[in-house]
C-alpha cells in the first residue's frame, strides 16, 4: 500500500514507472523552452523538484535527490545512490505527512513517527526555502504577497 | 543525507545565507502590523500570534499546490480568482509569521 504511494508520488515527478530497472542513471532537468507546448502540472511539479533537489547543495554523481511537495498535505523526500564497490542501489523514500496534530513521517520499513527536534526545524527550514526558491524560480511570485513579480 | 542529521542543517543554513537577502515593502509591512495588531486585539489572552510548524508546512503546501495549479492554467491562457487568493491568504500567513519571528530575534522591521 504504502509502497504504491511511493512509486505513484515518484512516478508523477519523474514521468517513469519507478519500479523499472534503470539502465542509467537518470538526471532530472528543467524543461526546456518550449514556446508552442504549454506545461503541464506534472512538468511544472519536475521544475519545482529540480529546485528542491538543489537546496541541500550539489548532488554527486551517481547520486539522485528528489525534494518536493506532492499535494497540501505531503512532502516527499527521496534519495537513491549506488555504492561503487559494491554496485548495490540504495533507496530511501520519505513521507511527510501534514495534519492537525503535526507531521507524521512516513518510510518504508520504519514505523511511523512525529517530526520532533532538530529535524521538525531542519524539515521547515528545507520547505520554507523551497516555497520561497519555487515561488520567485518557477511562478514568478513574490513569496511575501503572493502576487506576480514585474 | 537526511532531516535529522547535522550536514543537511549546514547545507540549509548555508543556502539560507547565500540568499539574497531583499528589502521589505514599507507598504507589506504596515498591512502586517495593522494585521497583527487586530488579531492581538481580537485575541488579548493570546499574547502572539504564531503558527505551529504542521500549520506553517500545511501553508507553504496549500500555497504551492494553488501557484502550480494556477501556473497551469496560465500556460492555458486561463485563470482562477479563488486561487489567486489562496496564494495571496497563505503568503500573509506565512509573512505575518516571519516577521514575528523577527520581532522575537528584535529584528523587527
Amino acid at each position: 500500500m504504502m509502497s504504491s504511494i511511493f512509486k505513484k508520488a515518484l512516478g508523477l515527478v519523474t514521468g517513469q514507472v519507478v519500479a523499472a530497472p534503470a539502465k542509467e542513471q537518470v538526471v532530472l532537468q528543467m524543461p526546456k523552452n518550449r514556446p508552442f507546448k504549454k506545461r503541464t502540472e506534472r512538468e511544472l511539479l519536475q521544475m519545482e523538484s529540480y529546485i528542491g533537489a538543489q537546496l541541500f547543495g550539489d548532488v554527486p554523481a551517481g547520486h539522485r535527490r528528489e525534494f518536493f511537495c506532492l499535494d497540501p498535505h505531503t512532502w516527499i523526500w527521496h534519495e537513491e545512490s549506488v555504492d561503487h564497490q559494491t554496485g548495490e542501489k540504495k533507496l530511501s523514500t520519505t513521507k511527510y505527512e501534514v495534519s492537525d496534530k503535526g507531521i507524521l513521517k512516513v518510510q518504508e520499513g520504519s514505523r511511523y513517527s512525529y517530526v520532533q527536534g532538530a529535524e521538525l526545524r531542519n524539515l521547515l527550514m528545507a520547505t520554507r526555502l523551497y516555497y520561497e526558491q519555487v515561488a520567485r524560480g518557477v511562478y514568478s511570485r513574490d513569496p511575501h504577497t503572493g502576487r506576480k513579480l514585474a | 543525507m537526511s532531516p535529522n542529521d547535522n550536514s543537511w542543517e549546514n547545507a540549509l543554513r548555508y543556502e539560507a545565507t547565500a540568499a539574497p537577502q531583499q528589502d521589505v515593502d514599507p507598504v507589506l509591512a504596515a498591512a502586517l502590523s495593522r494585521a497583527i495588531s487586530s488579531e492581538q486585539l481580537k485575541n488579548p489572552e493570546k499574547k502572539q500570534l504564531t503558527l505551529s510548524p504542521a500549520e506553517m508546512m500545511q501553508a507553504y503546501g496549500e500555497s504551492i499546490d494553488a501557484m502550480r495549479r494556477l501556473g497551469a492554467l496560465e500556460e492555458q491562457h486561463d485563470t482562477d480568482p479563488a486561487l489567486e487568493e489562496k496564494i495571496a491568504a497563505s503568503a500573509l500567513k506565512v509573512t505575518m509569521q516571519y516577521e514575528l519571528e523577527k520581532k522575537d530575534a528584535g529584528l523587527a522591521v
